[in-house]
C-alpha cells in the first residue's frame, strides 16, 4: 500500500522531468550537442568525432568527457533516433530513479516509511534535482550511481555480501561518469572502510570469493583511472578550472610586492600554499551557506534559475531539526550519511566558480534525507495534529514547486535563452536549405563551438567528417578549436571585416569569398545582402544571415 | 591580575593610538563632518547649520546621532582641530571597551584567567581595532552596549537598582550614538528582562521604590528619542532611505499597483517577498568566508584579504560553539543565542549586503563564543597544553603581523580613493592659492579609474583651512572664491582660475605642461587630482 505512494511519486517525478523537454531548457547547449553527436558518431562508425575507436575518454572540445553518459546516449539514439529527448533521456531517468533510491536509502538508515516518503518527494521536486534532470548532465547520472552504491553497500554490510560487489560496481561506474566522483568516491571508500572495518573483515574473511570479486572490480576500475590521471588527459579538465590560475598567481605576487614585510615573512604569508588552502577552505564552507542552498543557487545561469534556491525556503528549519535529531539515532549509517554530506563538496572546493551547483550535487541526497528526518519531528504530536502539520508542510512545498515551475517556464526560459546558445537549431535548418547555392559558408564563433551544433543538428555524417582531410582543427590553451570543415569556415566575431570579402581565420589562413553565405551575431561588412534573422526568446538578435 | 588587566588595556591603547593620525590615510567624509561639527560646537555652540546644541546633527543631511559629535568636541577643545583629535575618542573608548568586556565576562561566570583571555582577544581583534582607529560612531555605541549588558547583569545579581540605573544610562547612550542600536537595544533589553524576570520580580517586591530610578532614567533618555522618531520627519527619512525597502532588487518585484490576480497574490505576496528578501540578506551574514577570510574588505575581492576575526580564531570558535550548546548554564546558552540572532539584525534590514559597520553589534557574540572555547579547552586538562598554547601564540603572532601588513600597506594601496585621499592636499592648495586667483574650482567628482564617486569637498576646505564656523555661517554657508563643482573645461579656460580636478576632466593633450601647478596621487601612485591654472603665459 505504502509503495503505491512511492510509485506515484516516481511517476510524478518522471512526468515533471520529461514534460515539455524540448522547451525547457530552451535548447541544447554545447555540451549536450557534443554528447549527442559523439554518441551518434559511435552508432554510425564505432568511432567518436575525432576518429578514435570506442574511446574510454572523449576528447570533445579538449575538455575530455568521461564515457558512460555518451554510451548510454548512444543506446537511446539507436532506439529512438537523434532527438532532444534521447540526448536528455539518460539524465531524466537517472533523476527519476534517484527518487526511488533515496527512498530506500532513507528507509535503510532510519527505518521509517513516512520519513523516507518525504525525502523521496523532496528529491522529486527540489530544483537541484528537477532542473538538472532536464539537462543532459553527467553529474546527474553520477548522482544516481553514487546513491545506488551507498544503498547496496549498506544492504551488503547488513545482509547478502554479494551486494557489496554490486555496490563497488556502481561506485566504479560513477567514476567513469563524472569527474567530481574521481575525488569523492576514493575518499568516501576509505572512510567507509574505516567505519565498517569490523563488519567488512568479518564478512570478507568468511567468504573468499566475494573478497576476490571486490578486488577484481576495484582493480579493473581504478587502474585505468590512475593511468588517465598520470597521462594528463584525465587532468585536462582540471587545468581549466583550478584555483591557482595565472590571475591568482599575479594577485599573490601583487600582494607580496605591496607588502611592507621583510621578504621572508612576506613569503610566509603571501604564497601559493596559503592562498590555495584559504580559498579551498572558503569554497568548501560556501557550499553549506544557507544562501547558496535556499536563496540564490550558483552563479551559472545554465544550472540553476537565477534568484531561486536549490531546496525551497520552507525546508530551512527542517534541515536544522533533522541535523539535531541525528543525535538520538544510534547507528553507523547515520555517521556514514554525515561523512557523505561533509565529503561531498570537497571536489567542488578545489575549483574556481565555487559554490558550484553541478560539482557539489552529491550533497543533495544527505540533505533531503536529513530534511525528511526533520519533518518526522511532527510525529511527536497527536495523530490529528500531526496530519494537519504534515498537510500544511506538503501544501507549502507544492506551492513552492508551482512558483518555481511558473518562474522557470515563463520567465527564465525567455530571459536566459542566450545562455543556452539558443538559435542554432533554426540556423542549421536555414543553412541546410541553401547549402548548395554557395561556395563557402562563414559563421561567427561568438556563441562558441558552432561546428558542433552544425554536426549535431544537420546531422552531419560522421563517416564523411572523419574522411574530410581539408578540415582545420588545432590545439590552443588546452582547447581544440575548429576553423573549417567541408565548406564551413568559422571566424571570430572581431575578425569580421567592415568592408570587403576577405576573412582571416584564427589559425592564420585567409579566405576570399566569391559566393558566400555569412552568419553573424548582428551586422555585416558593407554591400552584403541580408537574407534572414534569428532571434533569442527575449526578442534580441541571435544571428543574422547574409550573402555575397 | 589587576596588573595583567592594566597591561592588556595598555596593549589595546597602544595598538589603537599608534600612528592614528596617518592610518587610515585620511579622514573619511563622516569623520570630517563629525570633526567640523564638533569644532563648531566647541567654538560657537552651534552646528554647521547654525542650530544651537542639536540633538540630531543634520551634517551631510544624514542626520547623525549626537554622542560622537559631543565627544569629539571635547577632544577638539583639548587637542585642536586635526586628524588626531577627531579619532582620539574612538581610540580611548575602544581601549576602555576591553575593560568593560572583561567585566561582562566575569559577570557571565567565566573565571578571571579566562576573562583576561577574552579581554586580550578584544584588544587585538581586527574588527574592533579597525573601527577603533577612525571616527566610527558604531564603535562607541558598542562600548555602551557592552557596558549596558554588564551593568544589567551586575545590577540584577547584586540586587542594586543604582547599577541598574547605570545600565539604563548606558543603553540609552548607545541608542543616541548609532542608528543600528535603535533596533538592536530595545530587543536586547526586552530579552534580558524576560530572561531575568524572576530576579527582577523579587527585587520589585523587596525594593519597590528604588526600582523606580532605572525606570525614570530610561524614560528620561528615551522620551526625546521617541519624540524624535514620531514627530521629526528627518530621522525617519534617514531610516527609510537606507532601509531594505529601497533596494531595487526588491522594489522591482513588489506590487505598487496591486496584484494581477489571486494566484499572483498567493505566490508573490508583498509581505512574503519582503520577508524573503530580508532573510536572504540576514543569512548572508552567516558566512565563514565573510567572517574569517575577507569580511573587513581591506583588499579587492580574490586578493589575499582580512576577515573580521583572525583565521586562527576559527578552531577555538568551533570548540566554543559546541561548548555553549552543551553548557550547563541555561542563561549563558540563551543570552549567547540571543546575541547571535540579534547581531546582524539591524544591518540586514538595510540596503547593503554584509555591512560590517552596522553589524558590529555582533562582535560580543563572537567574543563570548571564543572565550567559551578557551574555557572548554582549559577544563579538559590536556597534558600537552603548554606546547599547544605556545604553537597557538606563534600562529596568532603571524596572523597579527599579517593583519598589520594588510592594514598598513595593502589597504591603503587598494582603497585610498575610498578614503578620499588627496582631498586634504587639494583643499590646502585651494586655500593657499585662494587670494592669487579670481576663482578656484575644486571638483566633487573623483575615482582612480573614472568619475565613480562624488565627495563633499567643502567639508575638507572648512576643516583643513580652519575656517571659523561663525565666518562660514555669516557667509551663508558658502566659502568665498572656491567653487565646488566638476570643471567644464572649454568654458572655464578664459577666466583667471585654478582648476583642481581628476585628470580625465581635462583635455590633457591641449594643456601646456607649464599650466599644471601640482599633481596629487593616490597611495598606489595613480593620479588623483591635477591642479591646472588657466593663465596661459604667466611670465
Amino acid at each position: 500500500m505504502k509503495n503505491k505512494l512511492l510509485l506515484a511519486i516516481f511517476v510524478f517525478a518522471l512526468i515533471i522531468r520529461v514534460w515539455n523537454i524540448n522547451a525547457l531548457p530552451p535548447s541544447l547547449n554545447w555540451d549536450e550537442v557534443s554528447h549527442g553527436y559523439n554518441a551518434y558518431s559511435i552508432i554510425q562508425t564505432g568511432k567518436d568525432e575525432w576518429g578514435e575507436v570506442l574511446p574510454l575518454i572523449f576528447r570533445a572540445y579538449g575538455d575530455y568527457k568521461l564515457p558512460v553518459y555518451i554510451y548510454l546516449t548512444a543506446l537511446f539514439e539507436y532506439l529512438l533516433g537523434v532527438s532532444v529527448l534521447s540526448v536528455r533521456l539518460t539524465s531524466i531517468l537517472a533523476g527519476s530513479f534517484s527518487v526511488v533510491l533515496v527512498y530506500f536509502l532513507s528507509l535503510e538508515i532510519f527505518k521509517k516509511r513516512s520519513t523516507a516518503t518525504i525525502s523521496a518527494l523532496l528529491m522529486a521536486i527540489v530544483p537541484w534535482s528537477l532542473f538538472l534532470s532536464r539537462i543532459a548532465l553527467e553529474a546527474n547520472l553520477a548522482l544516481a550511481l553514487v546513491i545506488a552504491g551507498f544503498l547496496f553497500f549498506i544492504k551488503g554490510v547488513r545482509g547478502s555480501k554479494w551486494l557489496l560487489v554490486v555496490s563497488m560496481l556502481f561506485f566504479g561506474l560513477s567514476m567513469w561518469t563524472y569527474n567530481s566522483c574521481r575525488v569523492f568516491v576514493p575518499i568516501i571508500m576509505v572512510l567507509m572502510g574505516i567505519l565498517y572495518r569490523a563488519e567488512l573483515s568479518q564478512k570478507l574473511k568468511a567468504n573468499k570469493r566475494v573478497f576476490i570479486a571486490i578486488a577484481v572490480v576495484l582493480t579493473v576500475i581504478f587502474t585505468p583511472v590512475a593511468y588517465q590521471m598520470v597521462n594528463s588527459v584525465g587532468l585536462a579538465r582540471y587545468e581549466n578550472i583550478q584555483i591557482l590560475d595565472s590571475g591568482a598567481i599575479a594577485r599573490i605576487e601583487n600582494s607580496r610586492a605591496s607588502s611592507g614585510l621583510p621578504s621572508i615573512p612576506a613569503r610566509l604569508v603571501y604564497n601559493k600554499a596559503t592562498y590555495m588552502a584559504i580559498n579551498i577552505f572558503g569554497n568548501y564552507t560556501k557550499h553549506f551557506g544557507l544562501n547558496f542552498l535556499f536563496f540564490t543557487g550558483g552563479d551559472n545561469y545554465q544550472f540553476s534559475v537565477p534568484g531561486q534556491g536549490l531546496l525551497y525556503i520552507v525546508n530551512i528549519p527542517f534541515l536544522f531539526i533533522g541535523l539535531w535529531a541525528t543525535r538520538k539515532v544510534k547507528s553507523k549509517e547515520k555517521i556514514l550519511l554525515l561523512l557523505w554530506l561533509f565529503a561531498a563538496p570537497i571536489a567542488a572546493s578545489i575549483t574556481r566558480e565555487s559554490p558550484h551547483v553541478l560539482r557539489s550535487i552529491l550533497m543533495l541526497p544527505p540533505l533531503v534525507i536529513l530534511i525528511g528526518l526533520g519533518v518526522s519531528f511532527f510525529d511527536r504530536y497527536r495523530f490529528s495534529t500531526k496530519r494537519i502539520l504534515l498537510f500544511v508542510y506538503v501544501t507549502a512545498l507544492l506551492i513552492s514547486f508551482a512558483d518555481y515551475a511558473h518562474n522557470a517556464l515563463n520567465i527564465y526560459r525567455q530571459r536566459y535563452s542566450q545562455s543556452w546558445q539558443y538559435g542554432y537549431e533554426q540556423l542549421v535548418d536555414k543553412i541546410r536549405d541553401r547549402y548548395d547555392s554557395y561556395e563557402k559558408i562563414v559563421i561567427t564563433k561568438k556563441y562558441g563551438e558552432p561546428h558542433e551544433f552544425l554536426f549535431y543538428h544537420w546531422p552531419w555524417s560522421p563517416a564523411m567528417l572523419q574522411a574530410d582531410t581539408s578540415k582545420i582543427q588545432f590545439k590552443q590553451s588546452n582547447w581544440y578549436w575548429t576553423d573549417k570543415f567541408d565548406k564551413f569556415y568559422f571566424v571570430n566575431d572581431w575578425d569580421i571585416p567592415k568592408t570587403g570579402v576577405k576573412f582571416v581565420l584564427e589559425s592564420g589562413q585567409e579566405i576570399e569569398c566569391a559566393s558566400c553565405m555569412l552568419i553573424t551575431a548582428g551586422g555585416a561588412p558593407e554591400n552584403w545582402r541580408q537574407l534572414d534573422t534569428i532571434y533569442f526568446l527575449d526578442g534580441s538578435v541571435a544571428f543574422e544571415i547574409y550573402e555575397h | 591580575m589587576k596588573k595583567i588587566l592594566i597591561g592588556i588595556f595598555l596593549l589595546a591603547f597602544f595598538i589603537r593610538i599608534a600612528y592614528v593620525g596617518s592610518y587610515p590615510l585620511s579622514l573619511s567624509m563622516d569623520e570630517l563632518s563629525i570633526g567640523y561639527n564638533a569644532y563648531s560646537i566647541s567654538e560657537i555652540g552651534m552646528d554647521e547649520w547654525g542650530v544651537r546644541y542639536p540633538l540630531v546633527f543634520r551634517s551631510l543631511s544624514d542626520y547623525k546621532p549626537p554622542v560622537s559629535v559631543y565627544l569629539v568636541a571635547i577632544s577638539v577643545r583639548l587637542f585642536g582641530l586635526n586628524e588626531f583629535s577627531v579619532r582620539f575618542p574612538n581610540v580611548l573608548i575602544g581601549s576602555l571597551s576591553v575593560l568593560v568586556f572583561f567585566g561582562l565576562l566575569r559577570e557571565l561566570k567565566f573565571n578571571k584567567t579566562i576573562s583576561l583571555v577574552g579581554a586580550a582577544w578584544l584588544a587585538i581583534n581586527p574588527w574592533h581595532v579597525f573601527y577603533s582607529r577612525a571616527g566610527f560612531e558604531t564603535l562607541i555605541a558598542l562600548f555602551f552596549v557592552i557596558a549596558g549588558i554588564w551593568f544589567f547583569l551586575r545590577g540584577v545579581s547584586r540586587k542594586s537598582s543604582l547599577i541598574l540605573s547605570l545600565s539604563a544610562i548606558a543603553f540609552s547612550l548607545s541608542v543616541w550614538t548609532y542608528h543600528a542600536e535603535r533596533i538592536y537595544v530595545p530587543i536586547l533589553v526586552f530579552i534580558l528582562v524576560v530572561l531575568k524576570r524572576k530576579e527582577l520580580l523579587v527585587m520589585l517586591k523587596a525594593q519597590k521604590i528604588k526600582l523606580i530610578f532605572p525606570f525614570l532614567t530610561t524614560i528620561l533618555f528615551a522620551a526625546p528619542f521617541i519624540y524624535m522618531c514620531v514627530f521629526a520627519g528627518d530621522t525617519t527619512a534617514r531610516a527609510f532611505s537606507t532601509s531594505l525597502l529601497r533596494d531595487f532588487h526588491l522594489t522591482g518585484s513588489l506590487h505598487a499597483h496591486g496584484y494581477s490576480d489571486v494566484l499572483d497574490m498567493i505566490f508573490n505576496n508583498d509581505i512574503f517577498l519582503i520577508f524573503r528578501h530580508f532573510l536572504g540578506k540576514y543569512l548572508n551574514y552567516i558566512d565563514v568566508e565573510f567572517l574569517f577570510k575577507n569580511g573587513l574588505h581591506l583588499t579587492l575581492p580574490e586578493y589575499p584579504g582580512m576577515g573580521l576575526l583572525y583565521l586562527v580564531d576559527l578552531p577555538v570558535v568551533l570548540v566554543g560553539v559546541c561548548s555553549v550548546v552543551t553548557h550547563k548554564s541555561t542563561f549563558l546558552k540563551k543570552i549567547t543565542l540571543a546575541l547571535f540572532f540579534l547581531g546582524p539584525l539591524a544591518a540586514a534590514s538595510t540596503l547593503d549586503e554584509q555591512h560590517t559597520l552596522r553589524a558590529l553589534t555582533w562582535l560580543p557574540f563572537w567574543g563570548i563564543i571564543f572565550v567559551s572555547g578557551v574555557d572548554y579547552v582549559v577544563k579538559q586538562r590536556i597534558r600537552l597544553i603548554k606546547p599547544v598554547v605556545a604553537f597557538y601564540s606563534l600562529a596568532l603572532l603571524l596572523n597579527f603581523t599579517y593583519f598589520a601588513d594588510m592594514y598598513v600597506r595593502q589597504f591603503p594601496y587598494f582603497y585610498s580613493e575610498l578614503w578620499l585621499y588627496g582631498y586634504k592636499e587639494a583643499s590646502i592648495l585651494a586655500c593657499a592659492e585662494k587670494d592669487n586667483y579670481d576663482y578656484i574650482v575644486l571638483t566633487d567628482t573623483f575615482g582612480q579609474d573614472g568619475p565613480l564617486y562624488t565627495g563633499v569637498p567643502y567639508e575638507y576646505v572648512l576643516f583643513y583651512c580652519n575656517i571659523h564656523p561663525s565666518e562660514f555661517l555669516a557667509n551663508g554657508r558658502k566659502i568665498p572664491k572656491i567653487l565646488m563643482r566638476r570643471p567644464d573645461w572649454p568654458s572655464d579656460v578664459k577666466k583667471d582660475m585654478l582648476v583642481i580636478a581628476a585628470p580625465y576632466d581635462f583635455p590633457l593633450d591641449q594643456i601646456d605642461q607649464k599650466q599644471i601647478v601640482k599633481t596629487i596621487s593616490y597611495y598606489n601612485g595613480k593620479k588623483a587630482f591635477i591642479a591646472v591654472t588657466t593663465r596661459l603665459n604667466e611670465e
